[in-house]
């Protein structure tokens, strides 16, 4: 019996389990599988291994970063992560242990230990925690030190480590000439780049230029300044296709100076935003926004801020807003003229902010339902004791004026220096990235420019379409492009340098605030990146710069050894922050408003940053392409959302192809009739459609196709943010299922019907008036007999009892929970088919519903992970008690023992778990880190596993486990010290993430813990609480704080999901 | 063509059937029920280690603690093998020049491990936890055997699933004070189930056997 | 039995040699060298399917179950909707050999043989799929009570542990009844062969039948006895498999009329694959005479009764449905009628009540051709009453998130139709080597057998001794 199992264990129920064997690397680094280092000698026969071997023990040792001994150890992990089985023929696989030769001081192996560090997007930065497991990072959490996380991280940031183990990551330099690619070196490149040099320091560098991202970084900031004094001639332009210039421009307007915007939604009473989706990661400090708005959405405490949002499509902060007003983007420049006149009139404006606008006349100002809107949105505003106590964001797509509109309109009100807030930016261009890039394509196409370094950026594949960077770049005699991937504008380059991973890097960037974040890496560099700065040290004449010498010349206030190692250990430098400023308002002449901002002919199309990917640069993170979108729901895709009134009107249907005009140019893609969206405006996100992306985001030349369509193939300067008069053709319905995970098909009448039945059962909602009047009153939403059970309860829950509680009120919906789990649990990726088909394997899912007539639906979240039913009816139907109670109340699921009967899903009743229908791991992403295979890409992808979590295989059920290796490990480590577990020591992966903190996780039998608390609360109930499952996780209702004046507004209580 | 029945010496077979069919299965489970239990596969694994390290050397006869070497195993999941550098501590002093340490000192100047071969080799979706057990009273030698008698190390107990249970539904056989974990020939005083059942009690011991206990 | 109930259905031919004929007509079938061309074209077909459905099968196991349309919500599709149906299938057999013999029913002499044979084939098809359909198929035997190293037992509140036992009973006692049948039969082959190797082969089978009246007396006692076994197990094989879905909390399983419902719908099922398979097999085996009209008439009217009972069923589940004021469970049966799987609600509907009315019509119940399309339709229907049940409840469950629509991939529909290649490829087995009638059973309620029991002398020459035994036999 027993070896007949343990051979099954071997071959097959987790021989996955070897997926493992980066975990058990992990403790392999000092334990467990030995074939790490027979693997790793394998390793070192091939090049890329010799080379970063090499690089890696000639590390000189004050470029260590210190408390890593793990990382310095790189070597045996990557051994490690590649544990190879050969299966034995009497016994199962031999094992191997690879002790480290030398181990450092105070390191434990097989145990995993967070570093600072920080990601740049966009100039703004976000500290971050990094897991590291042996030395390799493994999972990414927000940096609790960090002003912009408090620990939270957004999905992207935390796929991102997926993307440092990403095989189509470059590896070496490639040279390009007529179109012959040549692999070639660093070493190479170095002399090149000295002929280069020495040509253009005689020329005093004209004819070079440094196209870069946007970056904060003050050392690259340095740098810059001097390669601008080393080439006086040189130019420098800064391009970030999801960069808008409004409230830079907006600033220069108003104050005749680029200043930064810092919102304290913490002490807003009431907050009005204009396109403005301030909780989203993607937007300037997003993630503290959330924290601070959420903050004011807790009715317990007897208030509650009111949030109006007005804008063209559904957003994060839609699901908080107690009013919406859907209206055009291209509309809101109107409205906010219309506030600024009225609002004047009211306020005693003092002499030196000059006159208001004037009431634009527009029609669909007259509208009976956006005129009551707006005078409820003035009479809050202007309510006494809401002065100074209110916010008005104006989003990244509007244009200068309507961000200098929103500048005067919180002076008026008294919200500067109480509720917003002004900080220099110094470092802001004179011009939008468009009219830099737009200069620098003339000279191109002029000759003018016969050396061109892009810092990272994609250029080929997201300039404006009318700029056709392509053909210009082709006219540059000597292009060098440093990015991680071979990209578009890699395979225009005459030169590509693969760049080095964040995790990879040394480095610092600045967060909205000013506040200065070291970036240090986890793990020498697979692949032998290098950095931006270590590139522009090399133009600078450094032969073999030196990451950390360089960071560390820029902060010389760091130089001491203990304090940059304790400012390594935060992460952030402490007071590192820009001085707020009160800067002085101009008066502001009227603005002109055309034709199309007044009127409602032709159609608006919106590019908006995508949520998962951003402009493109994940478009090959598998984990960021899976990722349900917050709203439609669609993974692998983007479409074209549009409104269903305008889709009527268009002709066009849901999941139709369609294809959009503009200019001339064109692009089709799916359209999907998105309730609640503005009539008239359409809206597509950047970063789809790559051709050279990678074996996920896209790979024509391996005829792959790109996922999604490329918004940015229509996409022109000046139509940069919202385009006009674009022409929607449908092609009627292709054959196509929808890669969508929730409502895949429309469900019809009877659904509909039966849906908004239900919703209010399931999404409990009340306004805060019901709430004070009747704290309870969520008790009474269902009606259910007594609730009675045939047995005894079989466990009494004596010492923990886990429990969870979900506040809907603050769930923003913005999914990262569903990819710290991920992350967490080593939950693969199924592909574009295979969620098509409704076979998707994220254990925790946001569920999300509208409610009200579809042209203006409330949308409501509802984060669903298994909810450990204490009455569990997937226990009782498994046949062979591969799924248990525990004596803490879990649901236990033991993969090795499930033979995939899947009936424990058919009686689950929140439908949470999850089947492997095929061997994901291997089938879709290829990882086969328990079969053996000589394929090094194989390996390296296998280093992401987390060896806390078995890793699944083909056949078996799985689902949340409420993190029990967390729960174990703590229980543990806390047992050996004989002391108790205080509560919130277990976080759970979503709990950890969460920006809003909308998730609590701990033990319901510890009295004082918060989620003992939040349970006992009036307004928490448990979903489908009627069918007597007891289930451990409990919601806390959603409740509203709706102006009595729009009440009505609520009426129409048709819903719909 | 006479009637097919059946000739006189069919008659023998019914007796040989019955025997074969009532024999045959009693022997097959007993042939799998021994054959395939971990206490013959397993137990007695003694693979070639690279290095002939001695146990009964170190921890017999020099009186070596298991946690000098072993030291991680009372703050970890894994009892780790020591780094070369730990047998260097000795070695560079004594058997310097010993043909059997030169993958040691091989290891100890390039900075790449020995590949010992594991010999107690739970599978992957096992979690178990070194510390958990040595911290709460249960001896080295209660899953390990005499290693201090061991010239190469051997797998001297089933570790299987059903081993693990039948410690954690009673545990009382197997607990140690805490201090007396290494010490490899400790023995109860007195009644051993009286005297665990004493400590189990004292150290408010109470081994899960919930699933997640071991599977994640 | 009495033996004054001569059977009064099997028509002529009276007189001395009648059993001779009986005898002839059956044994016919497996003795010709050469079958009806019409076996052999549908043997030939039989084995393609079959092979298409190895070849599916294969392709599952070697891929993994994703091979098939199974997703969330949907985790069981066609495999299990195949299973239930085939039970389905398997009742008739042993509800006509025990429950009728029981009931003293003698005209079920005439097709009880075949109808058995149909249900072991229909379970060997059914036990197919909950094998394959697991997620890893090479470890089964996790639901065996095996004592193990790991200290585990199956978990016996699972229905699917039920189902592992009631089925296999069901299996072992058909197969059982079904062979014990045979035994004289076989002798009657055996006494017949006119080769060596059919001579030993049925010789072997044969047990050593002698058609001693001490034999036949054993075996009618042991016939009796083994049919009393049977007889619950009709009604509990298929109650355990309701309990799959009524056990479950799912709005549209979790309802306590399902194992009534699930029987009667089975029998139904079964006796309508009965005519199916009946109506071909007289026609081409010659067999009108045994197997005639007046047979096929008082199945069809089985046909009808059970199609009612099925009907009301239906409408009971309606009923329950609004009375209990349960809200997700009138939702679903709305849904089920007027969603998006309507068109499989009403083909069900109309296969299983409306079609099956025809039959109140005497040109029709006695029509062999109209017989076995209505069977057709009514199997038809009873493996879209399955269909429903499982799709349409699952896809429309408590959280409208998690609600989807299921799509059958091609090798869903390879592996269905596959199975029927099995089926028949057994069954025609069957049909060319085995006795389809119960000669002796037939024997003993024929006319001659009274006549028989008048002048025992006359027909000495008929050969097996058995024939005329089992007259006397039961007589005693």
């Amino acid at each position: 019996m027993s070896s007949i199992d343990k051979k099954k264990t071997s071959l097959r129920v987790l021989s996955q389990a070897q997926a493992q064997a980066p975990a058990r690397a992990a403790e392999g680094s000092d334990t467990q599988k030995p074939t790490y280092w027979r693997s790793l000698a394998e390793l070192e026969q091939s090049p890329e291994f010799l080379e970063l071997a090499s690089r890696e023990f000639a590390m000189p040792l004050d470029q260590e970063p210190p408390n890593s001994p793990g990382r310095r150890r790189f070597m045996q992990i990557m051994g490690a992560s590649m544990s190879l089985a050969g299966l034995d023929a009497c016994r199962w696989r031999e094992d191997k242990i690879l002790p480290l030769s030398r181990r450092p001081e105070g390191m434990i192996p097989g145990s995993s230990r967070p570093f600072a560090t920080a990601m740049e997007i966009n100039g703004l930065a976000v500290g971050l925690h990094a897991m590291s497991y042996d030395g390799r990072p493994i999972k990414i959490e927000g940096n609790p030190q960090h002003p912009d996380s408090r620990g939270a991280a957004a999905a992207f940031h935390q796929a991102s480590v997926l993307g440092l183990y990403d095989p189509d990551r470059s590896e070496s330099v490639v040279a390009r000439a007529g179109g012959a690619r040549k692999e070639s070196s660093w070493a190479e490149f170095q002399k090149t780049l000295s002929d280069l040099s020495t040509g253009l320091r005689s020329a005093r560098g004209s004819g070079l230029c440094v196209l870069s991202e946007r970056s904060s970084s003050p050392t690259l900031l340095a740098q810059k300044q001097r390669l601008l004094d080393t080439y006086p001639e040189a130019k420098w332009v800064t391009f970030e296709p999801t960069q808008s210039d409004g409230a830079r421009a907006g600033s220069v307007l108003a104050f005749g100076k680029a200043h930064r915007v810092h919102y304290a939604f913490d002490a807003a009473r009431v907050v009005l935003t204009l396109d403005a989706d301030v909780v989203a990661p993607t937007f300037p400090a997003g993630l503290a926004n959330a924290r601070a708005l959420t903050r004011l959405r807790t009715p317990e405490r007897g208030q509650m801020s009111r949030i109006y949002a007005v804008e063209s499509d559904q957003s994060l902060v839609a699901g908080l807003s107690d009013h919406r007003l859907a209206v055009r983007s291209s509309w809101i420049k109107a409205i906010a003229a219309e506030l600024d006149a009225r609002i004047s009139a009211k306020v005693n404006a003092l002499p030196e902010l000059g006159a208001p606008q004037a009431a634009p006349a527009a029609a669909f100002l007259k509208d009976e339902k956006v005129q009551k809107f707006v005078s409820a949105l003035l009479g809050d505003l202007l309510l006494s004791p809401n002065i100074g106590r209110s916010v008005i964001a104006v989003g990244p797509n509007q244009p200068a004026e309507v961000h200098a509109l929103g500048y005067r309109l919180n002076q008026l009100l008294g919200n500067v220096g109480r509720t917003v807030f002004f900080t220099e930016d110094s470092d802001a261009a004179d011009t939008s990235d468009v009219a830099a890039l737009k200069s620098l394509v003339a000279e191109m196409n002029a000759g003018k420019v016969s050396t061109l370094v892009m810092l990272g950026g994609n250029p080929v594949y997201d300039a404006p379409a009318d700029l056709s960077f392509s053909d210009a770049l082709g006219k540059v005699k000597t292009s060098i492009h440093l990015a991680l991937y071979e990209d578009e504008t890699s395979e225009r380059s005459s030169i590509h340098l693969p760049a080095a991973h964040y995790l990879e890097s040394w480095g610092d960037a600045r967060s909205l605030d000013g506040t200065i974040s070291i970036v240090q890496p986890l793990i020498a560099p697979l692949y032998g990146g290098r950095t931006a700065s270590e590139l522009l040290a090399m133009l600078l004449g450094v032969g073999n710069p030196n990451g950390l010498e360089l960071v560390r010349r820029t902060h010389p206030s760091l130089s001491a050894e203990h304090v940059w190692r304790k400012t390594l250990s935060e992460g952030v430098i402490a007071g590192s922050g820009v001085q707020r400023v009160a800067p002085k308002l101009k008066p502001l002449d009227k603005f002109p408003l055309s034709d199309f901002e007044l009127s409602s002919k032709g159609v608006e199309l919106v590019f908006a940053t995508d949520a998962k990917i951003i402009d493109g640069r994940f478009a090959n993170n598998a984990w960021l392409q899976e990722l349900p979108e917050t709203f439609s729901k669609l993974s692998w895709d983007n479409a074209v959302l549009i409104s269903p009134r305008t889709a009527q009107e268009l002709g066009v249907k849901e999941a139709d192809s369609v294809t959009l005009t503009l200019a001339g140019r064109s692009v089709s893609l799916l359209a999907l009739i998105a309730p609640g969206h503005a009539d008239g405006s359409l809206k597509i996100t950047l970063g789809h459609g790559r051709k050279s992306a990678g074996h996920v985001g896209g790979l024509v030349a391996e005829s792959i196709d790109p996922v999604g369509g490329n918004a940015y193939a229509i996409r022109t300067s000046d139509a940069y943010q919202i385009a006009q008069g674009v022409g929607v053709t449908s092609n009627g319905t292709v054959p196509y299922r929808v890669p969508s995970t929730q409502d895949v098909y429309s469900v019809g009448a009877i659904g509909l019907s039966g849906t908004a039945e239900r919703l209010p059962e399931l999404v409990r909602e009340g306004t805060l008036e019901e709430y004070k009047k009747k704290p309870d009153f969520v008790e009474e939403i269902v009606e259910h007999n007594p609730l009675l059970s045939l047995w005894v309860p079989p466990v009494s829950y004596e010492g923990h009892k886990w429990g969870m509680s979900i506040d809907l009120n603050k769930c923003i919906g913005c999914s990262a929970c569903v990819t710290a789990c991920q992350a967490e649990n080593n939950i693969p990726v199924v592909g574009k088919l295979n969620v098509a088909m409704g076979r998707e394997m994220l254990w925790l899912r946001v569920d999300r519903y509208y409610k009200g007539p579809p042209e203006d639906a409330e949308v409501a979240f509802q984060p669903i992970p298994c909810q450990q039913c204490e009455n569990a009816p997937c226990e009782q139907v498994c046949p062979v008690g591969a799924t248990m109670h525990s004596h803490e109340g879990l649901n236990d699921m033991i993969y090795n023992r499930c033979i995939g009967t899947r009936y424990c899903s058919n009686n689950c009743p929140y439908k949470v778990r999850r089947f492997n229908y095929f061997n994901y791991n291997l089938d879709t992403i290829g990882i086969t880190p328990y079969t053996p295979t000589d394929d090094p890409k194989a390996k390296v992808k296998a280093m992401i596993f987390n060896p806390e979590v078995t890793v699944r295989s083909r056949g078996v059920m799985e689902k949340c486990t409420f993190c029990v290796q967390r729960i174990q490990n703590t229980k543990i480590k806390a047992k050996n010290a004989k002391r108790a577990i205080p509560d919130n020591e277990i976080r759970t992966a979503c709990q950890q993430t969460c920006p809003t903190d909308a998730i609590v996780f701990g033990d319901l039998n510890d009295g004082r813990s918060r989620v003992a608390s939040l349970q006992k609360q009036p307004r928490s109930y448990a979903l489908l609480g009627e069918l007597n499952n007891h289930p451990r996780v409990q919601y806390l209702a959603r409740i509203k704080n709706p102006n009595p004046a729009l009440a009505p507004a609520q009426e129409p209580k048709k819903e719909h999901g | 063509m006479d009637l097919f029945v059946f000739p006189r010496w069919a008659n023998k077979t019914k007796q040989i059937a019955g025997l074969v069919l009532g024999v045959a299965p009693l022997y097959l489970t007993a042939l799998v029920w021994y054959g395939a239990s971990p206490k013959t596969t397993d137990v007695g694994y003694q693979p070639k280690q690279p290095v002939p390290y001695s146990h009964a050397l170190h921890a017999g006869k020099l009186g070596l603690d298991c946690r000098y070497c072993h030291n991680t195993v009372e703050d970890s999941s894994h009892a780790a093998i020591p780094p070369s550098q730990t047998c260097m501590n000795c070695h560079s002093k004594v058997w310097t020049k010993s043909e059997k340490l030169a993958p040691i000192r091989e290891s100890f100047e390039t900075g790449k491990a020995v590949e010992w071969v594991k010999v107690h080799d739970l599978p992957d979706y096992a979690y178990f936890n070194h510390s958990a057990h040595v911290t709460r009273g249960v001896g080295c030698v209660t899953c390990h055997g005499r290693i201090d008698q061991m010239e190469e190390v051997y797998q001297h107990e089933p570790l299987s699933m059903g081993w693990c249970l039948d410690c954690h539904r009673n545990p009382d056989k197997n607990l140690r004070p805490p201090e007396e974990v290494t010490n490899m020939t400790w023995q109860p005083p007195g009644d051993p189930a009286e005297f665990g059942k004493m400590l189990r009690e004292k150290n408010h011991l109470a081994p899960p056997t919930d699933c997640s206990t071991c599977h994640r | 039995m009495a033996i004054s109930d001569v059977n009064p259905f099997v028509e002529p031919p009276r007189g001395p040699n009648m059993f001779a004929q009986i005898t002839d007509n059956v044994t016919r079938i497996a003795e010709v060298d050469k079958p009806p061309r019409a076996w052999y074209i549908a043997f030939g077909f039989a084995q393609l399917v079959l092979l298409m459905f190895l070849s599916s099968l294969g392709y599952v196991v070697w891929n993994g179950i994703g091979a098939w349309g199974n997703m969330m919500p949907v985790a069981w599709g066609f495999p299990i909707v195949n299973f239930v149906f085939w039970i389905g299938i398997g009742h008739a057999g042993t509800l006509i050999s025990a429950i009728l013999f029981l009931l003293r029913q003698n005209w079920r002499t005439a097709i009880n043989r075949f109808a058995e044979a149909m249900t072991i084939f229909a379970v060997v098809c059914a036990g197919v799929f909950p094998g394959v359909h697991i997620g890893r198929p090479w470890l089964p035997y996790y639901m065996m009570p095996i004592p193990n190293q790991m200290d585990m037992w199956p978990q016996f509140r699972s229905p699917l542990e039920w189902d592992i036992f009631a089925v296999s009973t069901y299996a072992t006692v058909s197969i059982l009844f079904w062979y014990m049948g045979m035994i004289p039969d076989f002798a009657t082959f055996r006494d017949r062969a006119t080769t060596t190797v059919r001579r030993v082969a049925y010789g072997i089978v044969a047990m050593g039948w002698r058609g001693s009246s001490r034999q036949w007396h054993r075996y009618e006692r042991a016939y009796l006895i083994l049919a009393a076994l049977a007889t619950p197990l009709v009604l509990s094989v298929h109650s355990v498999v309701s309990f799959d879905f009524a056990t479950a909390q799912l709005p549209g399983w979790h309802t306590t009329i399902f194992p009534p419902y699930f029987v009667a719908g089975a029998i139904f099922g079964g006796f309508a694959m009965v005519v199916v398979l009946a109506v071909p097999a007289r026609q081409f085996f010659g067999l009108k005479r045994i197997i005639t009209i007046r047979h096929l008439e008082l199945m069809n009217k089985i046909i009808i009764a059970t199609g009612l009972l099925v009907g009301y069923s239906y409408g009971m589940e309606f009923f329950i449905a609004w009375y209990s004021g349960g809200k997700y469970e009138q939702f679903t049966f709305v849904n089920r009628a007027f969603g998006p799987y309507a068109w499989a609600y009403w083909t069900m509907i109309s296969c299983n009540v409306l079609i099956p009315q025809l039959h109140w019509f005497k040109a029709i119940r006695t029509n062999p051709w109209t017989t076995l399309a209505i069977g057709l339709f009514v199997n038809v229907g009873m493996w879209f009453e399955r269909f429903v049940i499982i799709c349409t409840s699952l896809t429309r469950d408590f959280l409208p998130s998690s609600w989807g629509y299921f799509i059958p991939t091609p090798v869903d529909y390879m592996t269905l139709g596959g199975s029927f290649g099995l089926f028949f490829t057994l069954f025609l087995l069957f049909c060319r080597y085995l006795p389809m009638v119960a000669m002796s059973e037939v024997k003993a309620f024929s006319p001659a057998a009274h006549a028989a029991h008048a002048h025992a002398g006359e027909h000495a020459h008929v050969p097996a001794p058995s024939h005329a035994e089992p007259a006397a036999a039961l007589e005693s």
